[in-house]
């Protein structure tokens, strides 16, 4: 193991087998990229053994600069995640090149460290484990009985609102005479900027915020009961009076627990049962679900198009700074794939948008902004 | 600097079981280097979850199609601690580098491991390794 060693004095011939932490150190990297370019997948272990601090290190640098925070247990899944990622690419690594494997593939430390972001788990807060512990033993935690199916997507919310704006009971899209902006971050329908319908017992979202579990769970997501007498759906009532034919509350449940992603503030969707919601807005008031599932019709914007668009824009709703990072793997895209096609879907609905009169509000949406 | 061979200082990091030859050698300057690392205060608190990344190679070994996925994990977690190279491994461990090839593919049952490898307490939960085969994966 002699190696050469810089230095101006002149070196002893005992001490050409000792040489400094340093250099040593790079020899080691070098051979362990070397062998993780050869394709050897111990040499993933040693990666990370040696040298994980190093790339736990530049796991907390990338993530400082994003608005999300991780844990420790998200930093080390993270440095897994690097890890892999390094030994796909170590054949591309040259140590001529002066930089460390994890420095020269900071995007996709990057890439990692916004996987992780956005696909943190949300603990569930102390009025929902209270439910939760009040369940009968061996009863099955999650939505109520008939809304067990999993999760709609999306694209299957958006076509269910859609369905009910044809039928007249108008959730919005965008209300005219309402600010775009006032969604909170991290609903997901406020994605496509639902608001909300005031039903007859006053508005939902004062009756959320007086029955609200700290604007986490269905209330947060603002999702009523039908009907007047219902009380709003707090996760406890719910609990002890399920309404299984109720997709909306199924939804409200699915979105709250299967996601653990929400606000802090009432999410602006009420699907109230009532006629006095309405007839209480003017028709030309607001503009209707079906207008948004219209147009991409009219568009001709393919089903997957129509999920990635919206995955994508919640996510970048949400505050991922990253949302392709999050949504490629939902598609087995690539990132950039990702935002191609959800850049093309805005634009193409934009230009709609521009050209028919009708499809005109559509450009005040969130989604496409 | 006068006279005299420089000599290394290992850091004498937590006990490891020493276990016979170059092997556990190695395992302790590795374990030794990990100690360091884990004490200085650049690492921040952040040490290797061996665990995890048994169980992520474990689950790499599953979706590759090996009848043993968490024999493979646990040999290769042991040959990249030891950071050998396949023949060095072999030689270290004694056996063929047909047979350590087999393990690591995950085409041997547990009780092909070699009891030097088993030996090596604190590295790998070897009853997790025994317990596991392919088809009760899922957990």
């Amino acid at each position: 193991m002699a190696r050469v060693r810089s230095g101006l004095r002149p070196r002893r011939e005992e001490e050409t087998e000792v040489e400094p932490q340093g250099c040593e150190k790079e020899d080691d990297l070098q051979q362990v990229m070397r062998r993780l370019a050869a394709g050897d997948e111990a040499a993933v272990v040693t990666l990370y053994e040696r040298y994980g601090s190093s790339i736990a290190a530049a796991v907390r640098h990338v993530a400082r600069s994003r608005p999300g925070r991780l844990d420790d247990d998200d930093v080390g899944g993270a440095v897994l995640d690097v890890c892999f990622e390094l030994a796909r690419v170590a054949g591309g690594w040259s140590p001529e090149g002066g930089a460390l494997p994890w420095v020269w593939a900071r995007h996709r430390v990057a890439g990692a460290v916004d996987r992780a972001l956005g696909q943190q788990a949300q603990s569930l807060d102390d009025q929902r484990s209270e439910v939760l512990d009040r369940r009968p033993a061996g009863a099955v935690p999650g939505p109520a009985p008939g809304a067990a199916a999993p999760e709609p997507s999306l694209l299957d919310t958006l076509n269910r609102l859609a369905a009910q704006d044809a039928a007249s009971r108008r959730p919005t899209l965008v209300d005219a005479t309402a600010a775009p902006a006032i969604h909170p971050p991290g609903s997901r329908l406020s994605v496509v900027g639902v608001s909300r319908v005031s039903g007859p017992g006053g508005p939902s979202g004062q009756r959320s915020a007086g029955t609200g579990s700290g604007g986490r769970g269905p209330v947060a997501h603002g999702l009523a009961a039908p009907g007047p007498a219902r009380p709003g759906p707090c996760l406890g009532e719910s609990d002890r009076d399920p309404a299984p034919g109720d997709p909306a509350l199924g939804r409200g449940w699915a979105e709250a627990h299967s996601r653990g992603r929400g606000g802090g503030a009432p999410e602006q969707i009420d699907l109230t049962d009532s006629p006095d919601g309405a007839d209480g807005e003017s028709p030309g008031a607001s503009v209707g679900v079906g207008l948004l599932a219209e147009a991409m019709d009219r568009g001709g914007v393919s089903i997957r198009d129509r999920e990635l668009l919206l995955e994508y824009a919640y996510e970048k709703h949400s505050g991922n700074g990253a949302p392709a990072a999050s949504v490629a793997p939902m598609f087995d895209m690539r990132e950039v794939s990702v935002r191609q096609a959800a850049r093309r879907t805005r634009e193409r609905l934009l230009r709609l948008a521009a050209s028919e009169e009708r499809f005109a509000p559509l450009a005040d949406l969130p989604l496409l902004a | 600097m006068s006279g005299g061979r420089p000599s290394r200082i290992v850091p004498s990091g937590r006990a490891v079981r020493v276990v016979s030859g170059t092997t556990a050698r190695s395992l302790v300057r590795a374990e030794a280097r990990a100690e360091a690392r884990r004490r200085h205060p650049a690492g921040r608190g952040w040490r290797p979850d061996r665990r995890r990344m048994l169980k992520r190679l474990a689950d790499r070994a599953y979706v590759g199609g090996a009848p043993w996925p968490r024999v493979a994990a646990a040999v290769v977690m042991v040959r990249g601690i030891a950071g050998d190279d396949p023949p060095t491994f072999a030689r270290r461990v004694g056996v063929s580098a047909a047979t350590l090839a087999g393990l690591e593919a995950g085409a041997e049952p547990a009780s092909s491991v070699p009891g030097c490898l088993r030996a090596l307490g604190g590295l790998i939960d070897w009853t997790w390794v025994d317990d596991g085969t392919r088809s009760d994966w899922g957990c």
